[in-house]
Order: structure tokens, then sequence, then C-alpha cells
């Protein structure tokens, strides 16, 4: 076990007092895997991505409580100087936007450099490094700025200044979401190219599943500050036993779907000042029942390693019937 | 190369009314020598998506704006219902412009953040003048109800709102002058999935509704793939391949469009 996040919650400062937006989260990232985390905007999956180094900064919002065991040692038990050590080096990030993550004043070859350890930071290395990334054509070209490199080379020059220190775990943020279709496509390539060449683990936050489906071993769907399903890719598009796993994935547009309507999600994702009481999904969700709204359900285990947080078994038939008509 | 996956489609649409019918659009902006639009030449007929497919860049959206004169075009022609928009007076295209209506891709800044959600929409009546001074409250409420949202939002600021039902806001605005034929541009790719399709739920039924006629921007193939009857793969300016989403999502003609569809993550 490379990381696992034991019983996590986070607090976010608001006007209203404290607003506790990671509500006890459960994560476990193997030696070589990739974990898939999907989730609607705001639900909490890019504060977990930035917790894991605490990079939560003060003035926004604190961890209360939970262990985040990298290598068997409690990030958050660590000194400021022991987690210089881990922080880019031995975790390291890439996130949505390249462009706003890398200094516009700064060549792409110093930028390598500077996230290099001070011994081996020569112009071999960083050579090599370009071309593991596929940048072959920059390797040399020192004057190189990031405003000369479209989206797609922009992200590979981040994700070699995330691989140049070796690291064990890549947390990767929305990677390609601000990227074309077909750039996207050689992202993903290149990302599962390097998890297997130098046996990275990844946590691979997306709201977007037909990606996290494409590239991630195991997947946690995250719902209102909790994981409410998680399992095997596999079984998770095949068998999802969470309702709103279930909305997901019958959301994803395809040409089976053509001229049909969606079996769409109602409504929108509660705010964390007014969570509704027992399911946190309940008032969105099309099979609830009245027992829904008294507790909020536990994670329990369907079968090969999928938990699911819902009190019904829902069959095929009663996902496919006519949903109810929401306004839309 | 240009490549009209034609199975049907001849045979289809030729009892169908021609809503649009472009001829040779060009243009080319001023600082950059490269055209955005080279020569397109096609036709929209009347009830029907078609769906306009390409990367960032490809001059999508810049024909969008040349086909409702948004920007001016260099050369070509832009016939609704026989008439020729590039040759048509102001006074002409101010009314034509009722028919036409456009939904754009970013929910954020296409709504004044300092307009209340009652005031976008009477604007659109007081500038077209469609809907008399006294029924024009009445209209609002009812157009908020048909895009799902309700009276309780008439008073609401624009930041008040998610992206979804600010989308939802951008839609009913392009509903108030009712309107023949709507160009949605990108009118989800900013959205979360679950939200996204809500919204594309909600531009199927009323389309069925109300017989609309749509050119549905995209660059998600998953997306057009579900809505469009026709589509037209784009590139560099240029049209590379059109025919009906069957034919060319079955069986793509040129190079580029095979490419595309195997970015999509199918699942």
């Amino acid at each position: 076990m490379l990381l696992q996040i034991k019983n996590l919650k986070i607090n976010y400062k608001s006007d209203n007092g404290l607003l506790e937006v990671v509500r006890g989260v459960d994560l476990v990232i193997n030696q070589g895997e990739c974990v898939g985390l999907i989730g609607e905007s705001g639900c909490g999956k890019t504060t977990i991505g930035l917790s894991i180094t605490k990079l939560i900064p003060e003035r926004k919002g604190n961890i209360s409580s939970g262990e985040i065991l990298f290598e068997d040692k409690d990030i958050l038990k660590l000194n400021p100087e022991e987690l210089r050590h881990i922080r880019g080096r031995r975790i390291s990030y890439v996130f949505q936007e390249p462009f706003s993550s890398l200094n516009p004043v700064f060549t792409i070859y110093e930028q390598i450099r500077e996230s290099l350890k001070e011994k081996d930071n020569s112009d071999s290395r960083i050579a090599e490094i370009l071309k593991n990334v596929g940048l072959e054509n920059i390797i040399g070209r020192k004057n190189m700025y990031p405003h000369e490199l479209s989206g797609g080379m922009q992200q590979r020059a981040m994700i070699g200044m995330a691989i140049a220190s070796k690291p064990s775990l890549m947390v990767l943020d929305e990677p390609t979401t601000a990227l074309d279709v077909t750039v996207q496509r050689q992202i993903l390539d290149l990302i599962a190219e390097l998890k297997n060449k130098m046996n990275l683990s990844i946590l691979f936050i997306s709201h977007d599943l037909r990606i996290v489906f494409n590239i991630a071993d195991k997947v946690n769907i995250m719902y209102a500050g909790k994981i409410v399903e998680r399992g095997p890719k596999e079984k998770i598009i095949s068998n999802p036993s969470h309702p709103y796993t279930m909305g997901l994935i019958d959301s994803i547009p395809s040409f089976e779907h053509r001229k049909k309507l969606f079996n769409a999600i109602g409504g929108r994702a509660p705010l964390f000042s007014e969570l509704p009481e027992g399911c946190k999904f309940y008032p969105r969700c099309r099979f609830r029942i009245d027992a829904c709204a008294e507790k909020e359900p536990e994670l329990k285990d369907v079968s090969g390693g999928q938990a699911s947080r819902c009190i019904r078994t829902i069959s095929a038939e009663l996902r496919s019937a006519t949903p109810i008509k929401w306004n839309y | 190369m240009y490549q009209n996956n034609q199975r049907g489609a001849a045979l289809r649409y030729s009892n169908k009314m021609e809503l649009l019918k472009i001829d040779n659009l060009h243009k080319t902006f001023k600082k950059h020598k490269v055209p955005a639009v080279n020569g397109v030449s096609f036709s929209i007929f009347k009830g029907e998506v078609l769906g306009l497919v390409g990367e960032s860049g490809c001059g999508k959206s810049t024909l969008a704006k040349l086909i409702l004169r948004l920007i001016s075009a260099d050369k070509g022609s832009i016939f609704y219902k026989g008439k020729d928009l590039l040759r048509v007076s102001h006074n002409d295209m101010r009314k034509t412009r009722k028919d036409l209506q456009i939904i754009f891709q970013d929910p954020y800044s296409s709504l004044d953040p300092r307009m209340k959600i009652g005031e976008v929409i009477e604007e659109v009546y007081g500038i077209h003048k469609n809907v008399h001074e006294r029924d024009r409250g009445n209209k609002t409420i009812e157009l908020l109800e048909t895009v799902g949202l309700g009276k309780t939002y008439l008073n609401r600021l624009p930041s008040e709102l998610s992206g979804g039902e600010r989308q939802r806001i951008g839609i009913a605005r392009a509903l108030a002058t009712d309107p023949e034929f709507i160009i949605c541009d990108e009118p989800v790719s900013s959205l979360d999935i679950s939200i996204q399709a809500q919204i594309l739920n909600l531009l199927i039924e009323l389309q069925k509704r109300k017989n609309l006629t749509y050119l549905f921007i995209s660059h998600d193939l998953g997306v057009i793939s579900s809505v469009c009857d026709r589509v037209l793969v784009m590139r560099s300016g240029k049209f590379v391949e059109s025919g009906p989403c069957e034919g060319v999502f079955k069986n793509p003609g040129h190079e580029y469009t095979k490419t595309l569809l195997k970015s999509v993550f199918l699942s």
C-alpha cells in the first residue's frame, strides 16, 4: 500500500463559519495502480488531491482529522522540512491548465531544471525527460518559453516536470480538461506509457467518467464530500450500484444513445451549507424511499471490491424504467 | 480532399425545405494571413439538427458568427429562405434577426453580471418589440418555466446561479423571439456531465416540440452523435467530410474524421 487515506475530514472557512467539505474519506492507492476520483465540480475532489501533501492554505481551511499514510509515514504529522522532501519529489502534481501552471518568464529548460534534484540537473538529463514526454523536437532549444508551445506541448512539459524527480505518486487533477479531443487522447496515452515504464502510482481526478474509465484501474465516485461508490473500473461500468453512479453513466453522450433523452440526474449538487439530512443524494435520487432521508448510509460492500453508500438494491429493470419527469 | 458521405442524404432531404443555404463563404481576419473560413458551402433544412464538429481554431465559431452577420464575411452568400443576408439592408437584417438566434458556450461571460434574470429576458422584448408591453412580465415567467426554472429566478443575478442554470437562461433568451433557427455554439462544453445531460435533454425536447432547426457546434463527437441528424467535419476553415451521422460515424471516409473518432472515449 503506497498511500492510505483514513477518515479524512477537511473544513473550509466561509462567511457562516467552518464548512466541512471533505466529510470522512477513505482511499487506498497501491504501487503501480491508477485510481480515479470522479465527481462534479465542488464535491471536494480537488481538495483531497491537495491535502495529500498538505497544500491547502491555512487561510482557506484545515484538515480537522484523519490520517494520510504515505510509505507508512503520516503526512499530517511531518514537520515542514520532512514535508519538503516529499512534496514535488516523492509526490508530484499536474493540474488542469498548463499555461497557468508554467511560469511565463522562465524557459522550459529552466523550469525542468528547477524541478530536478540539485546533483542531477545536466542537459542530458533534461533531454532524457523531454524525450520521455514526447518533446524530442525542443531538445537543445534552451530559449524556448511556455508561450511558444501549444496547449498539448505545455501539458507534456508539465508532466516532464512532474516525473523529473522520479516520484512514486503522481496526482493528476483534470490534466486533459482544457485540451482538444485529439490532444487529450495523446496526453492520456503518454500518461499510461509513463505509468508502465516508471511503475508510477496515479491519483487521477476528473469530472469526466469517459476519461477516467479509460485510464484508471479502480474508480471512486464522490458526492458532497464523501465517497458514494468505489470499486474496480469494470464492475463500476457494467454494474453500478449507487443511483448517482448510474445517473452519471447514463449521462454519457454516445452514438448508441442517438436522439433519445438521457436518463439524467435532476436538480443540482447541494451546497455544503445546505446539506440535507440522511443520504445527501436523496433530493435528486429517482429511486429514493422514505428511509433514505433518515440516516446517511454507510459505505457497504457489494461484491468483489465494490462498495456503495446506498440502502437500496436497484435492479437493472428498475434502472432502465422511464424516469420521473424532472424539469427536464 | 472533401468526402461527402452521401448515403441517402439527397433522398432524405429532397422533400424538405431548405432554410439556410450557405454558398462559398470566405473570411480572413486582418491580423492573420490564413483564412479562418475558406470557401464553405452547405444547406440547413427546416427541422433538422446539423452538427458542426472540429477542434479549437478550425473556424467553427467564426462560421457561426458569419451566418448571423455578427462579423462580416469577405465573400459569399447566405440565403435565408431565398434572401441573401449579406445583401439585405440593416433594417431588413434587424427584422430577420428575430428568426435567427444563438446560444453561446460560456454561460458566465454571456450574461451581464449586473442585470437581473428578468431584465435579461425582457430586454429582448424591448429590442424586438415582438411582445406587447403589458404581456412581457407573464411571457418572461412562461419562458423561464419552459427552460425548467420559474418565477423565483426573476430577481436573481447571474452570480447567484450555477453554470447549468445560467445556460438555461441563455436558452430562454434565445427562445424569447420565437426563432426558427438557433445556433448552439458549444452549449454544454463548460458543464459537468450530469448537467450536460440535463441541458441536452432540454435542447432535444425544445427542438422536437417547436420544430426548431439547430446548427449544433461542438468539439465532442459523443455529444454530436447523440443529438444530430447530419454532421459537418471542419478542419482549417474547410469541411473535410459531411453526411448523415449514421454514415459518418459508422463508416468515416476521411482520415481526419477517423482520428477524431479514435480520440473519443466510449466506455
